[in-house]
């Protein structure tokens, strides 16, 4: 801009070459490849938002206000009775370590034993690192079922599953228009 | 056309040669040492388990009780159960149609959020908040979604006037399948898209202004430049597809139960079933087994059929 001050002969070719090079990218943006593109990806845009906004909305209304206020629109007054009841429920805090705890020695034994094998099979320097590449690969398919069974042996564990259960509840307490009955809705469906 | 065949039949140079046999020890122990806490962890919780699963299927059993042998009638069972095979079929149909759906789809916003324009950073950024959701939770929330009269969808067609949006969709046999496969994509596309993402960034731009210089439209270079140097990433994220398809269970868990109709009752809900619900873990182990056998049946043919064991790369011949 300061140049085009000085010298106020350039400052024409240079608004010009501007507004030619805007043009050019409007021309390009609006080809039809990239106008469907546009229209195609907010279609998708618009089918995750909508349970997720939908959730949110439900989350801020009471049991009366569930039924009789529109289901979709911002509508029938706001209400916390299904935030209180969620952090009002006993048990929460645990189920929040629970989850931390879990998520922490995955992340570490995840991160450190597949870093370790990466680069051992990268490098493949011998014929185990492809072998067990493979074998690896293989793991994908197991069904956790499957393996689940043997474990039962250990009856220890029934009890730490049925925390990170609830944990996974208490995250959507807010759910329901009933205000925490999502939790106790899975709770119901816990075989445990 | 001239772009794609240069790529694809291009020298099949491995990225890094066999070793030359002087110091092999130290790289074998090297490889141990690397390898072994994985193999083992995978040992124990992966092939034992299954290989017990596999002793179980010959047993009858149900935890508190004696275990005793009872040879091949638990697979003689399973060969007349009708209900095991309603189970295989809709199992392998919620397969087949998961793949249908999901690999168009996440490739196309795969390649769509791959673009650089800044509007599809912060879509790319949207797309991703099914993948950070618990299925738990989100299955609740398409419980509500779902509902009927009350539930976000039927207030919306009411609103809209589309009635047909009102349904009870997770309870009409004519819907919950095509629900249940509408669901798990909803909640597995993001991750696909991201991968997809990633391969579509890897392709060298020149090879993009080679097929601009050679007249290329966009259908062309699509068919030719962009589908060959995906490949890789269609095998990678075909097979996550698929065996988790075969394995899924979570989300059929919470809403439906298998039900109604069984329409939704896949292998590892009728395994469920009757293994934690009736007690029946030989019986059961059976089926784990079937799933497993496919599982493995289904990755060893993609691996086999597309040489991805090998970890060719895929921009071989290009430098």
């Amino acid at each position: 801009m300061s140049s085009a001050e000085v010298l106020p002969a350039a400052h024409g070719d240079g608004e010009r070459q501007r507004r030619a090079t805007w043009l050019r990218s409007l021309r390009r943006s609006l080809r039809p490849t990239r106008v469907v593109a546009f229209v195609l990806g907010t279609l998708w845009l618009c089918v995750v938002l909508f349970p997720i906004y939908y959730m949110v909305l439900t989350s801020f209304r009471s049991q009366t206000q569930y039924l009789t206020a529109n289901p979709w629109l911002p509508t029938g007054g706001l209400s916390l009775s299904s935030w209180a009841n969620v952090f009002s429920s006993t048990g929460l805090l645990t189920d929040f370590v629970n989850s931390l705890l879990y998520t922490a020695g995955t992340i570490i034994l995840v991160v450190v034993l597949s870093l370790l094998a990466a680069f051992r099979i990268v490098r493949h320097s011998t014929r185990m690192a492809p072998i067990s590449f493979r074998v690896i690969l293989f793991g994908l398919a197991v069904p956790i079922q499957a393996v689940l069974i043997p474990h039962l042996r250990d009856h220890g564990q029934t009890s730490t599953l049925r925390h990170l259960d609830r944990a996974g509840a208490g995250d959507v307490g807010g759910v329901d228009g009933g205000g925490g009955a999502a939790h106790r809705q899975l709770r119901a469906l816990d075989p445990w | 056309m001239s772009v794609s065949s240069t790529i694809t039949h291009g020298g099949q140079l491995p990225i890094s040669g066999p070793a030359p046999r002087s110091g092999g020890g130290q790289r074998l122990r090297a490889d141990l040492a690397g390898l072994s806490p994985t193999l083992v962890l995978y040992g124990a919780f992966i092939v034992l388990p299954m290989v017990f699963a596999l002793f179980l299927s010959f047993t009858s059993w149900d935890v508190v009780g004696q275990l005793t042998w009872v040879g091949l009638s638990n697979w003689s069972r399973f060969i007349t159960d009708p209900m095991a095979h309603n189970s295989l079929v809709v199992t392998l149909e919620l397969a087949g149609l998961s793949w249908v759906i999901q690999t168009p789809l996440a490739m196309a916003l795969g390649i769509f959020v791959a673009g650089k324009q800044r509007y599809r950073a912060v879509y790319a950024a949207i797309y991703i908040l099914p993948l950070l959701m618990s299925t738990a939770g989100l299955a609740l929330m398409w419980q509500g979604v779902l509902a009927p009269t009350f539930g976000g969808l039927a207030g919306l067609g009411n609103s809209l006037h589309l009635k047909f949006l009102n349904q009870n969709w997770l309870g009409d046999p004519r819907f919950t399948f095509f629900v249940i496969v509408g669901l798990i994509t909803w909640q597995f596309v993001p991750f696909h898209t991201l991968i997809y993402q990633a391969g579509r960034r890897a392709i060298p731009p020149e090879l993009y202004e080679a097929a601009k210089i050679d007249g290329a439209g966009p259908v062309q270079t699509f068919f030719h430049v962009t589908l060959p140097q995906l490949r890789y990433t269609i095998v990678t994220s075909s097979t996550l597809i698929i065996v988790g398809s075969l394995t899924y269970f979570d989300i059929i868990y919470i809403l439906t139960l298998g039900g109604p109709n069984n329409t939704t009752e896949v292998l590892a809900m009728d395994m469920y079933n009757v293994g934690f619900v009736q007690t029946e873990f030989g019986y059961a182990s059976v089926l784990g087994v079937v799933l497993g056998v496919l599982g493995i049946a289904v990755a060893l043919t993609l691996v086999r059929l597309t040489g991805f064991g090998g970890m060719q790369s895929g921009q071989e011949g290009i430098s």
